[in-house]
């Protein structure tokens, strides 16, 4: 799922180390989708993920000069989205109950999205991570340290059942 | 495999997580169940659709624009941290101690020119550099061209070669009008020989003058490469033994260049000369005329006068009076034709001297009755030697002085 860097990238990188906003910037904007989208399916929310997607990028700015160029840049921006997001549901999940957030702002979805928006933000973050940005078991373990990986992979088996049957396929 | 374990390992064998074992049990499943096969295609077209599901919203454009936002007014937060608002008291007396020190920097300016004016004027105190580049400005350039001067006067000097020495071939020398016991003739003196003195005077890498009797000259620079010696009258032989003799005689009106050879020079008391070249060739310089007289040649040179057109030592005195007619009485178109009807081959470099000095008509002449013994050479031309090419005339006349 990681994209390698292209020279161009590199460059634009190694700019923004030395602090070149608007190289930044054109990085920001070559991965603007990827972040938007992982924050949009994590967040089920336009604007949350809108927000989130500016507060993403300004923490690669802050860590960018600790960036190792041999990694994937959109894979590492990615990860960061994906934490930012994750640590926000699960703030909102600890002070609301998951039924009440549902479907706050969302943006006109295909079905398959709005049944995924509307999972419980542990499916949808299992689901989300594992299915559709390819991160493996112990990957996704690392953010449900109370869940083993074998609750893991049941919980998402069941979710695409969920799913099949709401589609069905 | 019965149907529950098939259900649960499908999820895997789509993810690709099963051993080969357990893969070709599940495979050997769906094809003997029917029932598991649905599932499996089920799942199968699921993960087909999450295979194309597409980005479900466009990224709104304003999140980089907030972005960009937000990283200005950071680098704007940050160039207040490095500069801290300061009130307006401290603003004041920041302002102020930087007023005085300015005030100080110019009245230390001041006092300080005033001191180097009155103190350096006794070469008290040396100037107070104040950078680097200054001090080399300052003393390197100084010490270079010092010792450049130095160094170039005293070349110049070892050029000055006085005094020259004096031999008495007969009779003895008379320096400033009396005479020398040295025998050696200082830069700016008079050498004379009396009537009956015969005198040689050495002169330093070119040859030697030989004075005759009752002849005078004056040295008037011992220099190598600019040795002068001016003849008051008399009759001085000059003789070079170098290639490139570095020797001039002043006349009156003109100066005489010796160009390596053998020459003498008379000069009468009205300072009219007249100088005959026994070996080599000379140039005479007068004003911006310049002319060659070469070896077997005279040439007269009037005081206040052009040179005259040099003419051959042995040619006929008739010649030799219309070439004086043609060069001091306007001899006119007469004087050319019988030059002309006079002249051998051996007189075709006194006919080119004459061009110059010739009506256009006259030198169409002239040029025909050179022509008729010495064709040009390359790159002479007819046009050219008629319209008085200073140029061709030397090259065609060394062309005709190396024949004759």
């Amino acid at each position: 799922m990681s994209t390698p860097n292209t020279n161009y990238i590199i460059y634009l990188i190694g700019l923004s180390k030395q602090g070149r906003q608007q190289a930044f910037i054109e990085l920001s904007t070559i991965n603007l989708k990827n972040v938007f989208a992982v924050s949009y399916r994590l967040l089920g929310d336009v604007e949350e993920a809108k927000s989130f997607s500016v507060k993403t990028f300004l923490r690669a700015w802050d860590k960018i000069k600790h960036f190792d160029e041999s990694e994937s840049f959109s894979h590492w921006i990615k990860n960061i989205a994906i934490r930012l997001a994750i640590e926000e549901l699960f703030r909102i999940h600890d002070e609301k109950t998951s039924g009440e957030y549902k479907k706050k702002n969302t943006a006109d979805l295909t079905d398959l999205e709005e049944l995924i928006i509307s999972l419980s933000v542990e499916d949808r973050v299992i689901f989300v991570l594992h299915d559709l940005e390819g991160y493996s078991y112990r990957g996704i373990g690392a953010y449900f340290p109370e869940l083993m990986a074998d609750e893991i992979k049941t919980r998402l088996f069941k979710t695409r059942e969920y799913l099949i049957g709401k589609l069905n396929l | 495999m019965n149907c529950e374990e098939a259900k649960i390992n499908l999820h895997h064998f789509l993810d690709n997580e099963l051993d080969s074992k357990t893969k070709k049990e599940v495979e050997a499943h769906l094809h003997s169940c029917e029932s598991c096969y649905k599932e499996f295609m089920k799942l199968r077209k699921f993960f087909d659709r999450l295979k194309i599901l597409p980005y479900a919203v466009d990224p709104p454009q304003d999140i980089i624009e907030s972005l960009s936002k937000e990283l200005l007014d950071r680098s704007a937060s940050e160039a207040k941290k490095v500069t801290p608002e300061q009130s307006p008291n401290v603003k004041i007396k920041k302002g102020k101690i930087t007023q005085e020190k300015k005030l100080k920097a110019e009245r230390s300016a001041v006092r300080k020119s005033a001191v180097s004016r009155t103190i350096l004027g006794y070469g008290l105190l040396k100037p107070y550099p104040t950078s680097k580049f200054e001090w080399k400005e300052i003393v390197i350039i100084p010490i270079i061209l010092i010792l450049f001067a130095v160094f170039y006067l005293y070349y110049d000097f070892q050029k000055y070669n006085s005094p020259w020495d004096i031999q008495c071939l007969d009779g003895y020398a008379i320096i400033n009008g009396t005479i020398s016991p040295s025998g050696k003739l200082e830069q700016g003196e008079t050498l004379s020989a009396d009537k009956t003195s015969h005198i040689s005077l050495h002169i330093p890498y070119v040859g030697r003058m030989e004075l005759s009797p009752g002849s005078s000259v004056e040295l008037e620079k011992a220099k190598e490469g600019d040795n002068t010696v001016k003849v008051n009258y008399g009759f001085v032989k000059v003789i070079s033994t170098v290639l490139m003799p570095s020797i001039k005689i002043a006349l009156s009106s003109s100066i005489v260049l010796d160009k390596a050879g053998t020459f003498s020079i008379s000069v009468d008391n009205n300072r009219n000369a007249n100088v005959t070249v026994e070996s080599g060739f000379i140039e005479i310089n007068h004003k911006d005329i310049s002319t060659f007289v070469k070896e077997g040649f005279t040439c007269s040179i009037n005081d206040n006068y052009r040179p005259g057109t040099p003419v051959r030592t042995n040619a006929p005195d008739t010649l030799k009076r219309e070439i004086g007619k043609f060069d001091y009485f306007k001899g006119g178109r007469e004087s050319v034709e019988k030059i002309i009807s006079l002249a051998k081959d051996s007189d075709m470099p006194t006919l080119l001297s004459m061009i110059p000095f010739a009506s256009r008509q006259q030198r169409e002449m002239l040029f025909q009755a050179v022509v008729n013994y010495f064709p040009p050479p390359l790159g002479v031309t007819r046009l050219g030697i008629v319209d008085g090419d200073k140029d061709m005339l030397y090259k065609w006349w060394e062309d005709i002085e190396w024949q004759i």
